[in-house]
């Protein structure tokens, strides 16, 4: 059990570095697919593990919507743009830097959390935190509104994996609403990317600030 | 005694065989895109048509130029002493570790750099340029890597990580070992000059590394350059082979286990370069500034490796 958890969750974080590393934004998505079954089948093992029934309709609600539908809506966000940045100065050499030291600080604060705990999956939380910190890095250091979108959902997908290896298994109800809010954000996004696409030509953040007087 | 004579018969049997692994990477590779190619022999044909023919040297250049060869050769041989290949306990193992064994070839990288400078050509001195930019860039990641594997084992010594990871096979699907194989296989292809990195069998001035530092070469030095990148190459390998598949390593000195450790390196070997063969098919060369991307990436993945050797149990 607790090997299996925390070579997924390794798994994750690996995923989560590929992430940061690759530029073109299909193979950037491709991962995101790849990341989001990843957590399914973590909610899957820890609910039959754990024995909860519930846990793995939630697996089956992570794999058709973070793995299927929300997708095909960052597909169309991202539709039309250039694959991979063409400016130059887009290496991702620092960035991964920038996440390993992260890996490292995540280590750092979530070690003693995890020593104190002692449910089986404790040994992977720490790898759960990394993986929300890195999203969030992408979050802020993503170059077009597809990299914050896809930064954000990343972060989402460590922080469920996070609370689901830290309490062993949420009330389903819980997952469900957070699910919604996702669903929600993503959709709402899709719609102000578009407008913003229609209005300026381009999702990207540098070309947007222009603007400002 | 009895490990001096077994020490320099691996060495011995690792300068014999280099040539026939480059050989057979090369036949694979044709074969994999629908040629016949060249017989996997073909280096040693090659190597014995070079000894054969007149060096040529430009009057411009100094010493350097001509010690370079015998050094390439020389550190390749001492680090055969070093890694173990055939059993876990090579003659110069109290020496030294992974730190030797990549100063050793740092030693040869420096040399060969400073050789492709002397001549003068323009050539030399781009590909000087970027051999050195990228060695400064995989270096620390191969010795991350096998570090990461160390703190597991308990020591830095070669040897006694393949002994104690063969101990316990549940470590070889360890994430930290995953990782640390993954990060040592990509920064392998930068040092040894293989696809994703430099493409050998080019020579494209726009492209090339290791081919540009040898371009004014010729005759047995030429010849000694290109078995020391094929050894080079042989040990990088298998480093690669017994460090994360620790299996089939003999600690002992008696017959018997040491022909299975010449079988086990030999199968180890054959794996890895199919793989190498489908990779490099499959894979486009990287465009020269996209490079430092990747060892950044491989580097990272080392980090992450070492960080998890220290948290997980």
């Amino acid at each position: 059990m607790t090997r299996a958890t925390t070579l997924l969750g390794f798994l994750g974080l690996v995923l989560t570095l590929l992430i940061v590393w690759r530029r073109s934004w299909p193979a950037r998505l491709r991962l995101f697919v790849m990341h989001a079954l990843l957590v399914a089948s973590l909610a899957l093992a820890v609910g039959i593990y754990a024995g909860q029934a519930g846990l793995l309709l939630v697996a089956l609600v992570v794999a058709v919507l973070k793995g299927w539908f929300i997708p095909r809506a960052l597909a169309r966000i991202a539709a039309g743009t250039p694959v991979r940045p063409v400016a130059a100065g887009t290496s991702a050499g620092t960035a991964l830097l920038a996440a390993g030291g992260l890996v490292v600080v995540a280590y750092v604060v979530m070690a003693p959390v995890a020593g104190r705990s002692t449910l089986p999956t404790a040994g992977a939380v720490p790898l759960a935190f990394a993986t929300a910190l890195l999203g969030l890095f992408v979050t802020v250091t993503g170059r077009d509104a597809f990299g914050h979108i896809l930064g954000f959902l990343t972060f989402e997908n460590g922080i469920f994996s996070l609370a689901l290896l830290a309490t062993y298994g949420l009330p389903s109800i819980v997952e469900a609403g957070v699910f919604l809010d996702v669903l929600v954000i993503v959709l709402i996004m899709e719609g102000v990317t578009v407008q913003i696409r229609r209005e300026h030509d381009s999702i990207d953040v540098d070309r947007l600030r222009e603007l400002r007087g | 005694m009895e490990s001096l004579l077994a020490g320099l018969l691996q060495a011995a049997l690792a300068a014999a065989a280099a040539p026939l692994l480059t050989g057979v990477l090369r036949t694979l590779k044709a074969r994999l895109v629908g040629r016949r190619g060249p017989s996997v022999l073909q280096p040693y044909a090659d190597l014995r048509k070079l000894l054969g023919k007149e060096p040529v040297i430009s009057p411009t250049t100094s010493w350097i130029f001509r010690v370079t060869p015998w050094l390439l050769a020389s550190t390749s041989l001492v680090a055969a002493l070093l890694v173990p290949l055939v059993f876990t306990r090579p003659t110069l193992v109290p020496a030294g570790n992974i730190i030797l064994v990549m100063s050793l070839f740092m030693l040869a990288t420096f040399f060969l750099a400073l050789a492709g400078l002397d001549a003068g050509s323009a050539f030399g001195g781009l590909g000087a340029s970027r051999s050195v930019a990228l060695a400064a860039l995989a270096e620390p990641t191969v010795i991350l890597a096998v570090f990461a594997l160390a703190i597991r084992a308990g020591t830095s010594d070669l040897g006694g990580i393949i002994e104690r990871l063969a101990a316990e096979p549940a470590q070889a699907v360890a994430p930290g070992h995953l990782l640390a194989l993954a990060a040592f296989f990509i920064v392998m292809l930068a040092e040894t000059g293989r696809l994703p990195v430099d493409n050998p069998a080019t020579h494209l001035e726009l492209t090339m590394i290791h081919e540009a530092m040898v371009l004014e070469y010729s005759g047995h030095y030429l010849a000694l350059v290109e078995w020391a990148s094929a050894m080079k190459f042989l040990l990088f390998l298998a480093l690669l082979a017994n460090l994360f598949f620790p299996f089939g390593v003999p600690a002992s000195l008696a017959p018997g286990p040491l022909i299975l450790g010449v079988a086990a390196l030999a199968a180890k070997l054959a794996g890895l370069v199919v793989a190498l063969a489908l990779i490099e098919t499959a894979v486009a060369k990287l465009r020269l500034f996209r490079v430092p991307e990747l060892l950044a990436g491989s580097f990272a993945l080392g980090v992450v490796s070492v960080t998890s050797a220290f948290v997980l149990p």
